[in-house]
């Protein structure tokens, strides 16, 4: 199985924690990766709000980036995944768009012709790979851990297009962390947004709805947050600091992990592999938990 | 329903590309242009006005968009439920801000004063009102279109997103490879990571070009 990686905008500027774990761990659970040359912003949801053909045109032409390699696009963002999905829909249902778009992928030397297919990191791990490969290669179970999953808004919503998990009950990504022998479990906040759209115009609001969510986890009790999606680790990892001034609150203190960087370790790969190095949150004595015992 | 919200929010109906004139069916705008250019000589001035024209379209369009989006926020079809405001995030934490109010507010004609505001801005698009409309209204979707026309017509584009534009022409993605600070206070980039080159577009001026024509290009509905 081999595909196109799409990093995204944050993963490939910033977010190199993410990256650092995808590209260590995918292949060795056969998930070949292939740089995608020539490769933009997928358009969401910035330039969206300027120019929604402009929006369509940025995902297109990675999409046919793609489909020039014959390879399916794996993007390592539930923002670029939704996008991708809903680009590829509309052009599918529309001739008129396909053709004005085609028009000026012309200027950039590219055509969309079928379009490749669309997978989420959750897919290809949760359904391609298998919840029991993976606890296969588990080497060093995650035992005695109680992880929140986070799985992001964007892995399970909206309703009308197809998406990685069920809105109702997004369950994938608790079999996942189920795998590498932590214990998931349910909580009421589990699809609660984490607020990082809100930053770019109202910083309060966002710092606050993460800390929110970021305190309820705590109440209950979990020892780390797991998350796939960039933009909701950079919250919550990231800007736990921010979160603790702007909520007055200085008792939010939770590790915070891309579940790439759970599954590596758990597979025996070298934390530096990982990017944990990177992470800012409180993540050391987990660490040492699961390394030395 | 999946039609109507795709062409709010792409702009374009079936008719997008045919003549106003004569009615033939063009494949792209350049072509229609120069159609008219050709066969309807005498008009060229009026087709210009009014579909590559300055700011009266614009106003039109936005007038058009509006009507399109809000034909079906009638009285019977939005019962108050507040099913979405009982979901969103920001209604949580932004006194005063909740998606049902900016749908009454574009059902009760007060569209001008919600293009001007920050509020529709602070949306996180989590998509939760969205999928608890039964009535499958959407205000994330009107919130959508409200910023679009803003940004439009140039009333609102709040920094944040104006830096990431700006960026994206310039580099191909919304901000630059950065830096990154290691917990042990060490700095690195993607090189001292051993990631690979970050990808971008192979010709930044086609791109931006492409981007340019795009961006110039009034939809025509």
């Amino acid at each position: 199985m081999k595909y196109a990686l799409f990093p995204g905008c944050t993963v490939q500027t910033e977010q190199y924690g993410l990256e650092l774990s995808a590209r260590a761990v995918l292949p060795r659970l056969g998930l070949e990766l292939a740089d995608l040359e020539g490769a933009s912003c997928c358009g969401l949801p910035y330039f969206s709000a300027a120019s929604p053909i402009g929006w369509k045109y940025l995902s297109a032409r990675n999409l046919a980036l793609a489909e020039r390699l014959g390879l399916d696009i794996l993007p390592l963002c539930n923002s670029c995944h939704l996008s991708f999905c809903e680009v590829r829909r509309d052009l599918d249902e529309s001739d008129d768009l396909r053709s004005l778009i085609n028009e000026v992928l012309k200027i950039e030397g590219l055509e969309y012709g079928a379009g490749p297919g669309v997978v989420h990191l959750l897919e290809a791990l949760h359904d391609r790979v298998g919840v029991e490969e993976i606890a296969e290669n588990v080497v060093r179970p995650l035992e005695d851990l109680k992880l929140a999953a986070h799985p992001g808004c964007h892995a399970f919503r909206p309703r009308g297009i197809e998406r990685p998990d069920d809105a109702e009950n997004p369950r994938k990504f608790d079999e996942l962390i189920r795998a590498l022998g932590a214990e998931p479990s349910d909580y009421p906040e589990k699809t609660d947004c984490c607020g990082a759209y809100a930053s770019a115009s109202e910083e309060g609001a966002a710092l606050s709805i993460a800390g929110s969510k970021l305190k309820s986890m705590m109440d209950r009790g979990f020892d780390g947050l797991v998350t796939l999606c960039p933009q909701c680790f950079k919250t919550f990892d990231g800007r736990q600091h921010d979160i603790q001034r702007a909520t007055g609150d200085s008792t939010i203190n939770i590790p915070v992990f891309y579940y790439t960087q759970l599954l590596g370790l758990a597979m025996g790969i070298q934390t530096d592999s990982l990017g944990l190095f990177l992470n800012m949150s409180p993540v050391e004595q987990l660490l040492a938990r699961v390394n030395g015992g | 329903m999946r039609s109507r919200e795709s062409e709010m929010t792409h702009g374009l109906s079936a008719d997008v590309l045919k003549c106003p004139y004569c009615g033939e069916m063009l494949p792209s705008h350049r072509d229609l242009r120069v159609h008219v250019g050709s066969m309807h000589r005498d008009k060229v001035d009026d087709f210009m006005e009014t579909f590559y024209g300055g700011r009266q379209i614009e106003v039109d369009f936005v007038t058009f968009m509006l009507q399109r989006a809000i034909s079906d926020l009638t009285e019977e079809l939005c019962e108050r439920c507040m099913k979405c405001s009982g979901v969103c995030p920001i209604s949580l934490v932004v006194e005063g801000f909740t998606p049902r109010q900016i749908v009454t507010d574009v059902q009760s004609g007060k569209v001008r004063d919600l293009l001007r505001s920050d509020v529709i801005w602070i949306c996180t698009s989590c998509l939760a009102c969205k999928d608890a409309c039964p009535h499958e209204i959407s205000p994330y979707d009107v919130v959508t279109i409200l910023r679009n026309l803003s940004a439009r017509i140039g009333y609102h584009f709040p920094e944040g997103y104006k830096v990431r534009d700006r960026a994206l022409r310039r580099s191909g993605l919304v901000q630059e490879p950065r830096m990154v600070q290691a917990k042990t206070g060490e700095r690195l980039d993607r090189a001292a990571l051993g990631l690979p080159e970050a990808t971008l577009p192979s010709d930044l001026s086609r791109f931006a070009e492409a981007l340019k024509k795009l961006s110039d290009m009034r939809v025509i509905i």
